[in-house]
Parts: structure tokens; C-alpha cells; sequence
């Protein structure tokens, strides 16, 4: 910039002493009356992106229990604990991922083969210690209602097959035997399988 | 305790050059006696340091909004409605907190200099006319005496930078003075216009003399005599920003140079008085300004003979002059979070290159226009 000398000088620089601090005055006035852009974190929370990596949430129902998950995490932040009962049906015990570890990696949820790990958009994680920060997934422990009745049924099941198969593994030993004594049939066999077969069946209709 | 000897020593000081005039706690204990004018002293100062100390509460908290607002944000409102009692949870916090004098420090002079800052500035506070008769003692020199009292805080800042036996201070105390010692010289020329155009040194005169006129604002000094006294007033209220070491004049205390400059070494309650000082004295500053140039009580569109005599009229009067120099506080908030803090030689520059030649062409101006 030019030197500003002389008297002209002078009034120059006040003019632009006093015009600058007008401007200036001008602006922070403005934003005076514009609305704030703080968020009231607790209370109020930012919208976070779509594809946000957050706390994980499980769906539950679909998960088979494969430790897939539990195996892809590359530091070992989830651990599952299970009991398998007859018909598919897992007792659940624990679900528990290790946020002091979990470096939101998302690599625990792509080889899901039900896609039922997922992480959400919650991110807010304060405690107060460390041990609080190892959350359980699971919406539900052990068993359910619905579980109860599967596996009744899964046994029941399987105990009807077992009949079944021994039923089917002593006609096809009777039908041997008769083959065997081709000469006299009809009346040990005929005295013998009624009385064998009576509860079994009456097990099977009800 | 010995912080809190000054701040009585000062106001039983302002008394005693009150001679004979009338005040709201004179009248009230009766005038003449010996323990009249001892108990309104000490009302006068029981109510002065009450004021004094609540005000800092309120522009703490109007800084702290302000500048939020100006900035986007919210600022402090999780204490009370709107964060109102914020300033009061940090003035209780800052009780608590320990009181340290550095091993080196000069401990009678660092423990005077706080006292000695406060009691300038509550003294100071005495002298205000609230309105006609609410004043703690109408001083024949108030002017004078305000200067003078304003100018006591140099000495403190000056006697708190050299006990802390820190370079910070001590380097934050020197600028303290030579700002101070400075802005004075076109302080001084801007009350004189004033002194000048009603011919006394007495506030409450002044503001009775700014009564009435076109619209009730013609008497107003500014608008009196509009072509000296404003520029005059826009000086006046330039160097009183020095003065109280707001920004852009913080420089005593630039934080991003001098740590916290003349004040770095205290803590807690002492602290907290350099603190008070600054926010009242902010007050303080803007009510002498309207005093002598914004019409003091007197209400702008009313006729002064509506609002005189009723208690009610005195505090319609008093919140009149409270209103006009918060609306000063204000802009002095608004300035410090428009203008960066400037440097030493620019403010030397300001000061000696344009305030004081420009207070000088005020006061030759005034003179010609009272004479005219
Ligand atoms: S996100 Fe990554 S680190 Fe976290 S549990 Fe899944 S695989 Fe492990
Ligand atoms: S990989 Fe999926 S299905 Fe397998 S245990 Fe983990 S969450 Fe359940």
C-alpha cells in the first residue's frame, strides 16, 4: 500500500480505522441475530451418515450361532456363549463384544452368513469404567417360550422317528425270520407283534 | 482481610468531600449530624458495593452470551434460566479455590493491590447519580474525583505486577501504565467538554442541566452541540475502553502473550477481584459517559416534569440511566468480539496521532460553540 503521509494521510487512516471498524461491527451484529448451530449433545443428537459404523446391534432371531462372526473379528472382541438343543434351537448364555477393543471394523458383520450382526448408528458410549464397556447383544437370554416348544416338538419328533425306524427294523427282521422258516408261518409272529406293537402305536396316534 | 479495608477507607474518603450536598441516605438520616452521615455512609456503602458486585454477575453472563451469540454458539445456559447464575456457581467456585502467594512475591503489596483495584472502583461507583436524589454522595468535584479514582486502578495493576515477582506481571503492569498514563490525557480533555458546556464538576448537575429540551433528548450534550461533542464522546468512549482494559486495549492482560499478564500470579478470591473490577468498572465507565453526554436519568420523548419527585419517578430514573449505560456495555461487548486486540505501538499510535489531537479540536470547538 501506499504511504500515507501528510495531513490526507491522517484523515485516510482514520476514515479507514473508523469504516473498517464499522464493517467488522456490521458482521458480528449479523451473526448476533442468526440462530445458533450448537447441538445440546445429551439432549440433541446429529444425524449421522448412512452407512455410519456404530455400536453393533444383532438381530437375534436370525442368528445360527456359527461363531463366524466371532472368528472374523481380527482382535477378538466378540464372545459367544451357547448351548445347541435338539431342533436348531441355541440356549443363549452370552453375546458379549469388547467396545474397549472394537476398532469399528465392520469386518465381523460382512461374513455373517444370516446378515444379523450389524453396526448401528448409535455412537454416544460413556462409562464410567472399563468393564462397563463390554456390552451384551442379546435381546433375550437363554430360552423362549417358542424354543421350549420347538425342541418339545424336535423331540418328539425324534422320538417318533426312532419308533418309526425301530418299527421299521423289526418288520424287515420279522420279514427275514420268515423267510428263513418258510415252512411254518403265521402263528409265533402273528401271537408276538400285536403285543410288541400295541403302545407304540397308541404312542403314535395321539 | 486486608483486601477489604480500602474499598471502606475509599467510600468514607468520598463522603468526606461530599461537604454539604444532598443525597437519597443523607435525607434519610437527616443531614448535620455526626451519626447520620455515618450511618448513610455506611448504607451508601452497604448499597454501592452491593450494586458493585452485582453487576459482574450480569455481564459476565451478557460476555459470555454475547459472544456465544456472535459466534453461533449457545454459550453457558445450563446454570439456572438461560444460564443466568453461572457467573455466581464460578464466583463461588473461585472462593473455594486456594489462595496462593508465590514464595517470592512482595506478599503486603500483592495482597493491597486486589483491595486497592476494587476499592478505586466502588468508591467510584458512590459517585454515580442514579437519579435526582439517589446518589451516595453528589460530590461539588464528582468528575474530578471519578477521574481520579479511575486512575487509582493503574496503581493497583502497577503494585499487583511488581509483587508477583513474574516477568509476565510485570510486563502486563508496564503496558497497564503506559496505556493508562496515556489514554488519560485525551480522557481528561473529553471530560472537560463536558466540565466546559455545563460549567460543573458535579454528575448530578450535569444531569439535571441535560433535562428537557427538543423531544427531551435536545439538551443531551451530544446532541446539543452535536458537531464537538460527539466526536468527543466517541473519544471519550475510546479512551474509557482503554481505561477498563477491554479489548481491543487488553493488552495488560493478553492472554496469548503474557499468560493472564498483570494477574497471572493470583488465584482464587484475589482473582476474582481484579475480575469484579474489570466488569464493574465497565459499568462504571458507561454511566459516567451518559452522565455527561447521553442526558444521564433523564428520559428520552418524556418531559422531566412528568418524572420528578415520586419515589417512583427516582427509580423509573435510575432504570433509565442503568438501561443507557448497559446499552454502552453492550457495544463494548460487541467491540471486543469484533476488533483483535491490538499492538502496543498502535495503541500508542491511536491514542497520542488521532484521540488526542482530535479531544483537543473538540474542546477549542466547544469552547467557541459556548461562546458563540
Ligand atoms: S467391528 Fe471389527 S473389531 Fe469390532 S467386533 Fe467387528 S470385527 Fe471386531
Ligand atoms: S456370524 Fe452371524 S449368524 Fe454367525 S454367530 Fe455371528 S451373528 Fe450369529
Amino acid at each position: 500500500m501506499n504511504r500515507r503521509d501528510g495531513f490526507a494521510g491522517w484523515v485516510r487512516n482514520l476514515w479507514d480505522g473508523v469504516f473498517s471498524t464499522m464493517v467488522g461491527m456490521g458482521i458480528t451484529i449479523r451473526y448476533f441475530f442468526t440462530k445458533p448451530v450448537t447441538v445440546q449433545f445429551p439432549e440433541e443428537k446429529m444425524e449421522v451418515a448412512p452407512r455410519y459404523r456404530g455400536i453393533h446391534y444383532l438381530e437375534q432371531d436370525l442368528c445360527i450361532a456359527c461363531r463366524v462372526c466371532e472368528k472374523a473379528c481380527p482382535i477378538d472382541c466378540i464372545e459367544i456363549r451357547f448351548k445347541r438343543h435338539p431342533g436348531g434351537v441355541n440356549e443363549w448364555f452370552e453375546f458379549s463384544l469388547d467396545y474397549n477393543k472394537c476398532m469399528f471394523c465392520e469386518l465381523c458383520c460382512i461374513p455373517c452368513p444370516k446378515s444379523c450382526i450389524h453396526e448401528g448408528r448409535e455412537y454416544s458410549m460413556v462409562r464410567y469404567d472399563r468393564s462397563e464397556l463390554v456390552l451384551d447383544l442379546l435381546t433375550w437370554k437363554g430360552m423362549r417360550e417358542v424354543d421350549l416348544r420347538t425342541i418339545k416338538e424336535a423331540e418328539e419328533e425324534k422320538k417318533r422317528k426312532a419308533a418309526e425306524a425301530a418299527a421299521r427294523r423289526a418288520a424287515e427282521k420279522a420279514k427275514k425270520e420268515a423267510a428263513a422258516k418258510e415252512g411254518d408261518p403265521g402263528k409265533p409272529r402273528k401271537k408276538e407283534t400285536p403285543g410288541k406293537r400295541d403302545p407304540e402305536g397308541g404312542g403314535d396316534e395321539r | 482481610m486486608i483486601s477489604a479495608l480500602p474499598p471502606a477507607a475509599a467510600i468514607f474518603l468520598a463522603q468526606g468531600t461530599g461537604g454539604e450536598s444532598r443525597s437519597l441516605f443523607r435525607d434519610l438520616f437527616g443531614a448535620g449530624s455526626g451519626w447520620g452521615s455515618f450511618a448513610s455512609a455506611v448504607l451508601g456503602f452497604a448499597v454501592v458495593f452491593a450494586v458493585a458486585s452485582a453487576l459482574p454477575v450480569l455481564f459476565t453472563w451478557a460476555e459470555r452470551r454475547v459472544s456465544g451469540r456472535m459466534q453461533q454458539r449457545r454459550g453457558p445456559n445450563r446454570v439456572g434460566p438461560f444460564g443466568l447464575v453461572q457467573a455466581v456457581a464460578d464466583g463461588v467456585k473461585l472462593m473455594f479455590k486456594e489462595d496462593i502467594i508465590p514464595a517470592n512475591a512482595e506478599r503486603f503489596l500483592f495482597a493491597l493491590a486486589p483491595g486497592l483495584v476494587l476499592a478505586g472502583m466502588i468508591a467510584a461507583f458512590a459517585l454515580i447519580p442514579f437519579s435526582e436524589r439517589a446518589i451516595v454522595v453528589d460530590a461539588p468535584l464528582g468528575v474530578y474525583l471519578l477521574a481520579a479514582l479511575l486512575s487509582l486502578q493503574v496503581l493497583g495493576v502497577v503494585m499487583a505486577g511488581w509483587a508477583s515477582n513474574n516477568k509476565w506481571s510485570l510486563l502486563g503492569a508496564m503496558r497497564e501504565a503506559a496505556q493508562m498514563v496515556s489514554y488519560e490525557i485525551p480522557m481528561g480533555i473529553c471530560l472537560l467538554i463536558g466540565v466546559l458546556s455545563f460549567s460543573t464538576l458535579s454528575l448530578r448537575e450535569m444531569s439535571l442541566a441535560q433535562a428537557d429540551g427538543w423531544l427531551n433528548v435536545g439538551n443531551w450534550l451530544i446532541f446539543r452541540n452535536p458537531l464537538f461533542a460527539f466526536p468527543a464522546f466517541v473519544v471519550l468512549y475510546v479512551a474509557l475502553l482503554a481505561n477498563t482494559k477491554r479489548a481491543p486495549f487488553d493488552l495488560p492482560e493478553a492472554e496469548s502473550e503474557l499468560v493472564s499478564g498483570f494477574h497471572t500470579e493470583y488465584s482464587g478470591i484475589r482473582f476474582s477481584f481484579f475480575f469484579l473490577e474489570e466488569y464493574a468498572s465497565m459499568f462504571l465507565v458507561s454511566a459516567l459517559a451518559v452522565c455527561m453526554f447521553l442526558g444521564g436519568w433523564n428520559i428520552p420523548f418524556l418531559p422531566g416534569s412528568v418524572v420528578t419527585g415520586s419515589v417512583g419517578a427516582e427509580i423509573l430514573a435510575a432504570l433509565v440511566l442503568i438501561v443507557k449505560s448497559f446499552a454502552l456495555v453492550f457495544v463494548m461487548i460487541w467491540l471486543r468480539w469484533t476488533l483483535p486486540r491490538i499492538r502496543i505501538d498502535q495503541v500508542m499510535n491511536l491514542c497520542y496521532k488521532y484521540l488526542t489531537p482530535i479531544a483537543f479540536v473538540c474542546l477549542i470547538g466547544t469552547c467557541w460553540w459556548e461562546l458563540r
